[in-house]
């Protein structure tokens, strides 16, 4: 090539050069996701306290902080009901026709996580619980067939709808006791005024009738709160106000304690349990993530900047994550590289460690106002053993 | 009588004074209380200056003030009612929880019944979240996480709350 055709070649690609660079038009899109979720990925959810007609729930990839996507709650939303597969979840929700009056629809929705697209709205009896989330206020059975809803009127009753069939299977009255914590596919234990424990046994069709009932687990002085974990397929581990802890089992004929110790010990030094959402269970590593604070027994619902780790097959502390800011709640994912979740009330970030060292990995900010109840990826109830 | 009798008795004689037969409330016995009365025109208006009442000292728009030792939520006190009055166009809830708090005036507990102010959006000012006494919710009496304008006509749209004095705890 000659060295003036050269120079024309250059200048013609010069000149072509800049339409080439030039943005192409591009079709507007959605976004999908995976079929399940992933072990790292955790729902916030937010009651939205000083807006409460506009709850919500935030999805969140923690091994990114990459806020995935989210959906809409309604007033005073509590939290998800998460299918222990991790593709679908119910959204209960409660709606008033005019926003802040009018007539009051409470309803179940449906949703598969590879969307997040309303689906299935199963209209429910409007007396779901209204207030602070707590993990009993609602749930899925283990199977995750049927949706369980906490009503509070303030007589107490429990709501049943079967998911696959899209129905409402009946709302079953619990006189006494309330919230809803799970024992197995077809059986849950509530809590009773008296400090007793209930069961009640559902049929195959879904039907709950009355089950056994424990004498008095706890002392009036000495109350167990809500803010309940599940340690096992037919256990739940609760907490009093001074942090003695009771491991229930409900697998029999009516709930009874099979454990009790005190968290913080003959001198605990004012240390103790507290905040919204203050403990989390590892299944498969035994472990138990409490948030601890010092403060006398009003404070049970205030923040902590500790957690104590304790294997509970030896009820022995091995752990404490000084966490970098306070926490009213806190979760673990459930793999075998489990990161610790952290969020405070009031403070609209979620704080991301990992669990086994304590060392703190990523925060997501800017995450919606008064955020509540963390729901990790789930895990299947049989792998939880007893 | 123990000091459970005396709240009960309080409750229960506030209850049968301030709730007709119909209500929701006749099944309810001791979880009624009296902010269900209207409160008087001359307790508005004082409210608006949110001084403590005669016989009592601090500033019942501040969370420290002693008849909030049980209460979560918004004070009416900053949002256009006092700790005895509801904002106006509000609906105050029929029934509610109770706490025990000790006026430092005279050092006396008292029973404060915290009725919400329902039918208009969160008011936002002055949150406050206090928990002495406070119950679980599986004793609702005392719990202060349940949302209690589930009890009016309004329905559960929650406004602020209040601190109404019912009575000396004895």
């Amino acid at each position: 090539m000659s060295r003036l055709s050269l120079i024309a070649l250059c200048a013609a690609i010069a000149l072509v050069a800049p339409a080439r660079a030039e943005l192409q038009a591009e079709q507007l899109s959605v976004e999908t996701l995976p079929e399940k979720l992933p072990a790292h990925w955790v729902w916030v959810n937010d009651v939205a306290f000083f807006n409460m007609a506009d709850g919500r729930a935030y999805l969140i990839d923690a091994d990114n902080g990459r806020f995935v996507g989210m959906v809409s709650g309604g007033y005073g939303h509590g939290s998800l009901g998460l299918d222990p597969r991790g593709d679908r979840f119910v959204v209960p929700a409660t709606f008033y026709s005019r926003g802040s009056r009018g007539d009051r629809t409470d309803v179940l929705t449906l949703y598969e996580t590879k969307n997040l697209t309303p689906g299935t709205e199963i209209i429910i009896p409007a007396k779901k619980f209204s207030g602070i989330p707590f993990v009993g206020n609602s749930t899925l059975t283990d199977d995750g067939r049927f949706a369980l809803i906490y009503n509070f009127t303030p007589e107490q009753s429990v709501t049943v709808a079967n998911l696959d069939k899209g129905a409402v299977v009946g709302e079953f009255q619990t006189p006494g006791c309330g919230l809803i914590y799970p024992v197995g596919p077809r059986r849950f234990m509530m809590q009773c005024g008296d400090g007793s424990m209930q069961l009640a046994l559902m049929d195959a069709e879904g039907k709950v009738t009355p089950g056994g009932v424990s004498k008095p687990l706890w002392t009036q002085e000495d109350l167990a709160t809500e803010k309940a974990v599940r340690v096992g397929e037919s256990r739940w581990m609760f907490f009093t106000y001074n942090s003695q802890v009771f491991i229930v089992d409900g697998a029999g004929k009516e709930p009874r304690v099979v454990d009790q110790w005190s968290l913080v010990g003959p001198n605990p030094d004012g240390w103790r349990v507290g905040g919204l959402q203050p403990s989390a269970y590892h299944t498969a590593q035994g472990r138990l993530y409490v948030l601890m604070h010092q403060g006398g027994p009003e404070t049970r619902k205030d923040p902590g900047k500790q957690v104590w780790v304790f294997d509970l097959r030896t009820r022995k502390k091995i752990q404490q994550i000084d966490l970098e800011t306070t926490a009213t709640s806190i979760a673990v994912s459930q793999d075998a590289k489990p990161l610790l979740y952290a969020t405070e009330f009031g403070v609209p970030t979620l704080n991301i460690y990992d669990a086994a060292s304590g060392k703190k990995l990523r925060a997501v900010d800017q995450l919606g106002q008064t955020l509540t109840v963390i729901q990790p990826a789930p895990v299947q109830p049989a792998a939880m053993g007893r | 009588m123990t000091r459970l009798d005396r709240i009960a008795e309080i409750l229960a004689r506030q209850a049968a004074r301030a709730i007709s037969r119909r209500s929701i409330l006749g099944r309810l016995g001791a979880l009624a209380s009296a902010a269900s009365l209207p409160a008087l025109p001359v307790a508005r208006a004082s409210a608006q200056a949110a001084k403590a009442p005669p016989g009592e000292t601090g500033d019942p728009a501040s969370c420290d003030y002693w008849r909030y030792c049980a209460i979560d939520g918004f004070l009416c006190s900053c949002c256009g009612g006092s700790v005895s009055s509801c904002p106006p166009g509000t609906e105050p809830s029929p029934i509610t929880w109770v706490g025990t708090c000790r006026n430092p005036a005279d050092g006396k507990d008292y029973v404060i019944s915290y009725n919400d102010c329902c039918g208009k959006a969160a008011c936002g000012r002055c949150i406050c979240n206090r928990n002495e006494g406070d119950t679980p919710v599986y004793q609702p009496q005392g719990a202060n996480d349940i949302n209690w304008c589930l009890g009016t006509q309004s329905g559960i749209v929650y406004n602020c709350s209040t601190a109404v004095v019912l009575g000396a705890a004895g």
